[in-house]
């Protein structure tokens, strides 16, 4: 097993906690875009039922202009209408489309949009009939849009926010593997250390017992008439050697005991 | 069997009598209701029927029918087709130009002769043979107008506001000012076109001043004329202020404001002087004070009143004078009317003055006769 340093605990350490963190803002962020986008889209409805409601309470005098053929009147009638709501509902775009069928005269379209941003042939309408009795005056045709941009769904409060969330978060982050450094990760390296030398010492001691106990079990295992001397040359020789591996373990000993 | 006798008898005179009758029908509304200070044509109403009873008396064989018109223009073509349906000989009345384009068709092709008051846009009676009218038209009204305006008035920049929604103030305004850049090219003229419902006075007053005109003509209702009138008394503007035959009497709003400016000069033209000088006047008095007292002599029981007399006149000199035929007879009638005398000209329109009113003070006064 290779050692851990106290400083690659504490990376790791960092590196699992932005984990969580990181999902977490991701999910936040997520569920709040998605709120946004909810939201917007009710606003779009509402936005969309404001200018129905006013083309329909404007409804008997745009039949009437029909009805007198004043194609100018229903053109400014329109310009005026997405005028106003444009003031009213800025950053959205509306367009009214009167397909007019005059009692005597051609049918003839009459339309505008408060910007010129969108295709006003890609839009979805909403159709409503306008009728002089059992007659086909004409038909309204209305369609408000509003394109999502990224600070619709992002808007600068919410990043302004998420800054101040990740400042916290890093701060926070750092006070905490702080923290269990201090308390945690550096008395618990201290104790593996000194267990670490404790095995070492204790291997160590070990060696030097089996080093300081072999010469004696050499001498025990000595013949009896060793002890009474010398009496062939084999046994001085062996007598030599053995003399010299006792020396030789004593020095090795008291190196180990003095370094 | 006497008794069976006396029926058929009662039945053969009952229908000899309606077909001999030369049934009118009164195209008014017959209520005031969603309207204040107004008579909004009941007065019309009743002076033609007044007429039809003293006629009757003279020995004319006519008989009234009032036909609700109410108050917009789909109401009025109800109308129209109602009487178109019930075969009425004759049928006098509408109020404005849009009642009165909106009925005339259906009164042409349903072969109704149509007797209009008070309307005056061309259209009404362009290329009809069955649709006449008492006071001038619009054509005429425009050129008279744009005349006052160059030559009496010596405008150089002129303002034009109209109502687009109306044929007639769309009308007027438009020839108003052809008459006026064909007089005198040199004058600048901008159009300030507006819809029925519009509000911003304020602004529009604001834009169009800062092309510091001399004259503005506003062939608009009353109570368009009045907005506008507040923001130029507001602005202190000096400027002529030209309206058209829309102001019925006094205008309503100069009794709401206090003082009115000195600076602007609101000249307006009607289609009678005010005045009783007409040789009917006797006739026409004596039946309005007998029959419709209530209601105040104005421009509208005076255009009315001749409408419907130019009727009984001309079926008195032609008792059997119908459709095409009464259209004739009543455009050969000498008569000189409440509304003054009336001739018709080659367009088939009668060919009559303005009568023009200027504001004094808090006060209308009869300024001048202009043809």
């Amino acid at each position: 097993m290779s050692s851990v340093s106290l400083d690659t605990l504490k990376r790791r350490l960092r590196q699992t906690t932005w984990l969580p963190l990181g999902i977490m803002a991701g999910l936040l962020l997520g569920a709040m875009a998605f709120i946004l986008y909810q939201e917007r889209q009710g606003q779009l409805r509402n936005t969309e039922h404001a200018l129905a409601d006013v083309v329909r309470s404007q409804e008997t005098l745009i039949s009437q202009e029909v009805y007198m053929g004043q194609d100018q009147a229903l053109k400014i009638r329109i310009d005026s209408i997405l005028s106003n709501w444009s003031q009213k509902y800025p950053g959205g775009v509306a367009c009214l489309e009167f397909l007019v069928k005059p009692p005597t005269g051609e049918p003839r379209l009459i339309s505008g949009c408060s910007g010129d941003t969108v295709d006003p042939r890609s839009l979805k309408y909403e159709e409503n009939t306008v009728r002089a009795g059992n007659k086909e005056l004409a038909k309204i045709r209305y369609a408000v849009i509003r394109p999502t941009r990224f600070w619709d769904l992002f808007p600068p409060m919410l990043l302004v926010v998420l800054v101040m969330g990740t400042i916290a978060a890093i701060f926070t982050n750092f006070l905490l593997v702080s923290r269990v450094e201090v308390r945690v990760l550096g008395p618990l390296l201290a104790q593996m250390s000194e267990s670490e030398r404790n095995a070492a010492i204790a291997q160590t001691a070990q060696m030097l017992a089996h080093d300081i106990r072999k010469p004696f079990r050499l001498d025990r295992s000595r013949p009896p008439h060793f002890w009474s001397g010398p009496s062939t040359e084999p046994d001085r020789r062996i007598s030599r050697i053995r003399l010299f591996e006792t020396k030789s373990i004593h020095s090795r000993t008291y190196s180990l005991i003095f370094p | 069997m006497k008794n069976v006798l006396f029926v058929l008898s009662f039945m053969v005179s009952t229908f000899s009598f309606a077909d001999d009758t030369f049934r009118v029908a009164a195209i008014y509304p017959n209520h005031t209701i969603g309207h204040f200070n107004c008579t909004c044509g009941l007065e019309g109403a009743c002076i033609t029927e007044a007429a039809i009873k003293r006629a009757r008396k003279e020995g004319v064989n006519i008989s009234f029918t009032l036909v609700n018109k109410d108050w917009d223009i789909f109401k009025t073509v109800e109308a129209a087709e109602k009487v178109v349906s019930q075969r009425y000989d004759a049928a006098v009345g509408t109020l404005v130009s849009s009642d009165a384009l909106a009925a005339a068709p259906i009164l042409e092709s349903g072969g109704i002769p149509f007797i209009v008051p008070t309307a005056t846009n061309p259209d009404i009676t362009k290329g009809k043979k069955l649709v006449t009218r008492v006071p001038f038209n619009d054509g005429r009204q425009a050129f008279l107008l744009g005349r006052l305006a160059v030559n009496e008035l010596s405008a150089k920049r002129v303002v034009i506001v109209r109502n687009t929604s109306t044929k007639y103030s769309d009308f007027l305004g438009t020839e108003f000012a052809k008459v006026v850049r064909k007089m005198n090219p040199t004058i600048e003229v901008r159009d300030y076109p507006i819809v029925e419902g519009f509000t911003d006075f304020k602004g529009l007053v604001s834009r169009f001043l800062t092309t510091t005109p001399d004259l503005i003509f506003v062939p608009l209702p009353q109570s368009q004329l009045a907005s506008i009138y507040v923001e130029l008394v507001n602005r202190k503007a000096a400027l002529t202020m030209l309206a058209s035959d829309t102001i019925e009497g006094k205008p309503k709003f100069l009794e709401m404001i206090s003082p009115t400016s000195d600076l602007i000069q609101f000249i307006y033209p009607k289609h009678w002087d005010g005045t009783y000088s007409s040789p009917e006047s006797t006739r026409y008095l004596s039946l309005h004070k007998k029959y419709c007292g209530k209601y105040e002599p104005s421009m509208t029981t005076m255009a009315a009143y001749d409408a419907i007399e130019l009727v009984i006149r001309a079926l008195k000199n032609r008792p059997e004078a119908r459709g095409e035929e009464l259209i004739k007879a009543i455009h050969s009638v000498s008569y000189w009317g409440m509304t003054g005398p009336i001739q018709y000209g080659t367009d088939g329109d009668p060919v009559k003055p303005l009568e023009l009113y200027r504001v004094k003070g808090s006060d209308v006064v009869h300024w001048r006769r202009y043809e």
